[in-house]
C-alpha cells in the first residue's frame, strides 16, 4: 500500500480488512474461530500429535477409562475402546478424516456448482430456466437422503460417500450462484463494463467474481457444516466409511455396543462432532453478520 | 463540421403478446440528429418521453431496431445482434449514467475501474496504462492516491468524477450523460459543470446531456432538443427555444421554468 | 411571537474519535403564516433538524437547546404523550419520495381515510362515520388539485405518477389541519412542470389557510420563487438567516453567495458557457469537521480569526455569522 499524503491519521481499510475487523469485534465468533483452528491443526498435524497408532489393537488394555476418572491413566487420555485402541488417537485421526473429506467435498461441489450456476445465470433461454427449476426442486430433499440413495447405487465406502455428498450439495451452490449472477447482470456497472467491450468471460472474472466471494464464503461454511454432519451420519449408519477406518461416525457406532459399560466411547466422539459443527456454524454466522455490516455501512 | 450524424434511429419496444393482455408499444423515432464538434446539446422533456432511451441507443447500451450512426466518419448500423456486430461500434462515444454510485463496482478499486476500458481496447501493457490513469485522475480533479480507493471511500461528487474519468479515458469525441447533475448538491454541481466545460475546451468534446434543470441547460447548452412521446418535437438554438418556444410541450416547460426565475415570482 | 422557535440547538454524538457536533448552535424560527426555507446541502444537518422537531431522533444523539418551543410551550419539557399530540395535530411532515412514504399494499383512499383524526368524524353509527371519512377524503383531495378523485383514490401507490403522489402526500398531511407543514425536499428529482405545480400548491395553501411552511431543500430556484424568509445551514451551523428579498439582493455570508451563484438563472449578465463561480473543496464529513467557522477551509475570505466560531450578528432582522461578511472590505 502506498504512503498516503492526505489525512495521515485516517486509515482506509480494504473491504476484507473491514470484514475482519468487524468479525474480530464479536467475541463469540472469535471463540468459534479458535475452536475451528484447533480442529484444523488436529486434522493437518495428526500423525505428529498422536501417541499411538489408530488401528493397533491392544488386547491387554480393553475399555480403560479416560484420564479424568480415578481408574484411568494418563497414557490413554480418552481411554480405550472395546478393541483396545487408544481413543485419543482415533479422535484426532477422526477429525482429520471427517473434516478433511468434508472440506474436499465442499470444494468440489463449489467448483462444479459455481460453474453451472454461472452458465445458467449469464446465458438466457427457456432451456436453462427449466434445468434450474429442476435443480431447485432437488433442494427440497434433505441432503442425507440424497446421499443415502446415491450410496445405495454406488456402494459403501468413504470415497463413495464423498461422491454422494458432493452431488447432494451441488444444487444449493447452483441455485445461489445463479440468482446472484442474474441479479448482478442487471446492475449498472456491468452495463458500463459491457460498453467498454468486455466479453462475458471477462465480465465474470473482473466484475462479478470480486462481488461473489462473500456469497461463496457464506455458502461454503453452510455446506461445510452439512457435509460434516452427513459424512459422520453415513459413517454411523455404516454406509460410508467402514470400520476400522477411524471416522468420527464410525467411532460413534463402534462405541454404541459398549455404551453402558464404557460411556466415554460414545460421549467423546459425540462431543467431537458436536464441537466441530458448532464451531463451523459460529464462524459462518459471524462471517455472515460481518459481511452484512460491510454492505450496509 | 459534424462529428456525429444520426439517421432514422428507431426503437420499437414491443412486449410479446401475453395471455389476455395487449402488447404495449412504445416507439422511439425515427430520430435524426447532427452534432458538431465541441457542441453541447441538451435533451429536455417530460418523464417517459424517451430521453434516457435515446441516450442508451446512441451509445449502444441497447440495440436499436433501425438506423445508422456515423461518428467521425466511421459509419455503422445502430442495430446489432451478435458480439462482432458490437465490435464494429466505436469508442468515440461514451456515456455517464445518472447514479454515479451504481455505475461503480463496490469491490473494485478506482484504479482497476479506470484500467478496464484501457485494458480491453488498447494494446498497452500494464506499465504504460498506470501513468495514463493517474493523469486522468488529476485531470478530473482527484488525487493520484485515489487509484487505490474503493467506492465507499468517495463522496458522491468524487464518484461522479470517477464516472467522468472512465468515460473520457478513451478520448472519445462525444460524451452522453443521463441527468449527470440531478443528484448533486449545488456547490458540487457548479464544480462538475466547470470541469465539463474545461474538458470540452481541452479535448474538443461534444456533450449531449439530459437534464431537468433548465437553468443549467440555458447556461451551457448550445442547442436544445425537446422530446415527447418518443419523438423530437422541437429543436433549435438555446436562446431561440427559451424565448420563442413553438410546440405546446416546449411552451409548458419554458413557462414552468420562467415562473421560477426571479423577476416573475409567484407571490 | 414565532410559532416554532429554536435557539442554539446542539446535537452531539459520542464516537470513537470524541464528541461529534452534528448541529452546532442552530437557530431557526417560523412565524405564523410565513414560508421559511431551510437551505443546506447534504451533510448540513437539515434532515436531523426535521427529526429533532418531530422527536424522532435516534438514541445516540444528545440534544441540548437554549430554547425549543412550539407556540410558547417547551418541546423538550413535554412528556412523550404531549409531544405526540403536538406532532399529530399541529405539525405535519411531507417527505421526499412519495412512493417510499406510501404503503404499497393499500389503496390511496384507504390510507387517506385511515389518517383522518377521529375528532373530525362524527356520527353514532359506524357507517355514518365511514361515509364522513370518505367525504373528508374527497374534499381534501380536491383541495390539493387532484381532479379525478374516484380514479386515484382507488389506485395503488405504484400506479400513480409522481406529481399526483406528492400532491397526495400533501393531502395526507393536511387532513389533520396542521398549523405547520414541514416539507423535506419534496421536489427533488422532479421535472419542471411538476415542480411548479407543487410549489404553486404550497403558495396557495399558505395564502388561503395561513398555513406556515418550513421548506427544506437545496434547490435555490424553487426556494427563491416562493419563500418569505430563509435560513442557510452549512455543515451544522446557521450561517445566515433573514427575509428572502434582502438575502437575494445582498447576501452577507460567502456561502450564501456561493449558493446563489450556483444557479445561473439568478444572474442576467453571465455569458453562456462560462465557468460558474464556485467554492473550492468539498463538504466536510462528520469525522473531519473544522473548528470554528466550518466554512473556513473553503472560504476565499478566511483569515486567522475564523478558527473562532463567529457570533450571530443582526442587521434589521437579517442575521449572519461571519467575521468578514461581504459588506465589509476584505482585509
Amino acid at each position: 500500500m502506498p504512503q498516503f499524503s492526505l489525512y495521515d491519521e485516517e486509515f482506509h481499510p480494504s473491504p476484507w480488512q473491514r470484514t475482519w475487523a468487524s468479525f474480530k469485534a464479536s467475541h463469540i465468533s472469535m471463540l468459534g474461530l479458535i475452536m475451528l483452528a484447533l480442529f484444523v491443526v488436529c486434522a493437518v498435524f495428526a500423525p505428529l500429535i498422536t501417541p499411538y497408532d489408530a488401528v493397533e489393537q491392544n488386547i491387554d488394555g480393553l475399555l480403560i477409562p479416560p484420564s479424568w476418572v480415578t481408574n484411568g491413566s494418563i497414557s490413554h487420555l480418552f481411554g480405550t475402546d472395546a478393541l483396545g485402541r487408544d481413543l485419543f488417537t482415533r479422535i484426532i485421526y477422526g477429525c482429520r478424516i471427517t473434516l478433511g473429506s468434508a472440506f474436499i467435498t465442499v470444494v468440489l461441489a463449489m467448483l462444479v456448482g459455481v460453474s453451472l450456476g454461472t452458465f445458467a445465470g449469464m446465458l438466457r433461454g427457456v432451456r436453462s430456466s427449466i434445468a434450474n427449476h429442476l435443480l431447485d426442486a432437488l433442494m427440497a430433499i434433505p441432503t442425507l437422503l440424497i446421499a443415502i440413495i446415491i450410496v445405495a447405487i454406488l456402494g459403501t465406502g468413504l470415497v463413495n460417500s464423498m461422491w454422494a455428498i458432493t452431488l447432494a450439495l451441488i444444487p444449493q451452490f447452483v441455485h445461489h450462484t445463479r440468482s446472484f449472477v442474474r441479479a448482478e447482470m442487471k446492475k449498472e456497472y456491468i452495463v458500463a463494463s459491457k460498453l467498454d467491450g468486455a466479453s462475458k468471460w471477462q465480465l465474470f472474472v473482473h466484475s462479478i467474481l470480486p462481488n461473489m466471494t462473500e456469497m461463496l464464503v457464506v455458502q461454503s461454511t453452510l455446506a461445510l457444516s452439512i457435509a460434516v454432519i452427513d459424512i459422520s451420519a453415513l459413517g454411523f449408519l455404516n454406509l460410508g466409511a467402514q470400520s476400522p477406518l477411524p471416522e468420527l461416525g464410525v467411532i460413534l457406532a463402534d462405541g454404541l455396543d459398549v455404551a453402558y459399560l464404557a460411556p466415554w466411547n460414545v460421549a467423546v466422539p459425540g462431543m467431537a462432532i458436536f464441537f466441530m459443527v458448532l464451531s463451523i456454524n459460529i464462524v459462518g454466522d459471524g462471517l455472515r453478520s460481518a459481511l452484512r455490516k460491510r454492505v450496509s455501512h | 463540421m459534424d462529428i456525429m450524424q444520426v439517421k432514422d434511429l428507431t426503437f420499437i419496444h414491443n412486449e410479446k403478446k401475453r395471455w389476455l393482455k395487449r402488447p404495449e408499444i412504445f416507439q422511439l423515432g425515427p430520430v435524426n440528429l447532427n452534432v458538431k464538434r465541441g457542441e453541447t446539446i441538451a435533451i429536455i422533456g417530460e418523464n417517459r418521453s424517451g430521453k434516457s432511451l435515446l441516450a442508451k441507443l446512441l451509445v449502444g447500451a441497447l440495440p436499436a431496431d433501425a438506423g445508422e450512426i456515423e461518428i467521425n466518419t466511421h459509419k455503422y448500423l445502430a442495430k446489432y445482434q451478435s458480439k462482432d456486430g458490437q465490435q464494429k461500434r466505436t469508442h468515440d462515444i461514451r456515456m455517464i449514467l445518472q447514479h454515479s454510485a451504481e455505475s461503480m463496482n463496490p469491490s473494485v478499486p478506482v484504479g482497476k475501474i479506470l484500467d478496464e476500458p484501457l485494458r480491453l481496447n488498447t494494446g498497452l501493457p500494464q506499465a504504460e496504462r498506470k501513468p495514463i490513469i493517474e493523469d486522468m485522475l488529476v485531470k478530473v480533479g482527484l488525487l493520484r492516491e485515489h487509484y487505490y480507493f474503493y467506492r465507499h471511500m468517495l463522496s458522491d461528487g468524487q464518484q461522479q468524477r470517477v464516472a467522468l474519468a472512465r468515460a473520457i479515458v478513451l478520448k472519445p469525441k462525444v460524451l452522453v450523460a443521463d441527468e449527470p447533475f440531478a443528484a448533486l448538491d449545488p456547490s458540487i454541481r457548479s464544480q462538475t459543470v466547470n470541469l465539463i466545460l474545461q474538458l470540452q475546451q481541452e479535448l474538443g468534446l461534444a456533450f449531449v446531456f439530459i437534464s431537468h434543470n433548465l437553468g443549467i441547460v440555458r447556461h451551457i447548452a448550445d442547442r436544445v432538443i425537446v422530446m415527447e412521446g418518443g419523438e423530437i418535437v422541437e429543436e433549435g438554438k438555446t436562446e431561440t427555444i427559451f424565448r420563442w418556444p413553438q410546440h405546446t410541450r416546449t411552451k409548458k416547460l419554458i413557462t414552468a421554468y420562467q415562473s421560477l426565475v426571479p423577476q416573475n415570482t409567484i407571490r | 411571537m414565532p410559532m416554532l422557535d429554536i435557539k442554539n440547538l446542539t446535537l452531539e454524538m459520542q464516537s470513537s474519535e470524541g464528541a461529534i457536533k452534528a448541529l452546532d448552535k442552530v437557530n431557526l424560527s417560523v412565524s405564523s403564516g410565513e414560508i421559511r426555507a431551510l437551505v443546506g446541502e447534504s451533510g448540513s444537518g437539515k434532515s436531523l433538524i426535521v427529526s429533532a422537531i418531530c422527536g424522532a431522533l435516534p438514541n445516540q444523539w444528545n440534544l441540548t437547546a437554549d430554547r425549543m418551543s412550539w407556540n410558547g410551550e417547551n418541546l423538550l419539557g413535554m412528556s412523550v404523550q404531549q409531544r405526540r399530540e403536538v406532532m399529530r395535530r399541529e405539525i405535519a411532515v411531507v417527505f421526499q419520495d412519495p412512493q417510499a412514504s406510501l404503503d404499497p399494499s393499500a389503496t390511496l383512499g384507504e390510507q387517506l381515510e385511515e389518517s383522518i383524526p377521529d375528532e373530525f368524524v362524527q356520527g353514532s353509527w359506524f357507517w355514518q362515520r365511514a361515509q364522513q371519512r370518505k367525504k373528508i377524503a374527497i374534499s381534501t383531495v380536491h383541495k390539493v388539485g387532484i381532479k379525478h378523485h374516484k380514479h386515484y383514490l382507488s389506485a395503488f401507490p405504484h400506479q400513480i405518477p409522481a406529481d399526483i403522489g406528492q400532491k397526495f402526500m400533501i393531502a395526507m398531511a393536511l387532513v389533520s389541519q396542521p398549523k405547520l407543514l414541514i416539507a423535506d425536499d419534496p421536489t427533488r428529482g422532479m421535472e419542471p412542470t411538476t415542480k411548479t405545480q407543487i410549489l404553486k400548491l404550497f403558495t396557495r395553501l399558505n395564502q388561503t389557510r395561513s398555513l406556515s411552511i418550513l421548506f427544506v431543500s437545496h434547490d435555490l430556484l424553487a426556494i427563491a420563487s416562493m419563500s418569505h424568509s430563509m435560513t442557510v445551514l452549512y455543515a451544522g451551523q446557521t450561517v445566515e438567516s433573514g427575509k428572502m428579498k434582502h438575502i437575494k439582493k445582498r447576501p452577507l455570508h460567502p456561502y450564501t453567495k456561493a449558493l446563489l451563484d450556483s444557479a445561473p438563472s439568478f444572474r442576467k449578465d453571465l455569458p453562456p458557457k462560462s465557468l460558474l463561480p464556485t467554492l473550492s473543496g468539498s463538504i466536510p464529513t462528520l469525522q473531519h469537521l473544522p473548528i470554528g467557522c466550518r466554512l473556513g477551509p473553503r472560504c476565499p475570505r478566511a483569515q486567522r480569526a475564523c478558527v473562532q466560531t463567529p457570533a450571530v450578528r443582526k442587521i434589521h432582522d437579517h442575521s449572519y455569522s461571519c467575521h468578514y461578511p461581504l459588506h465589509m472590505e476584505k482585509l
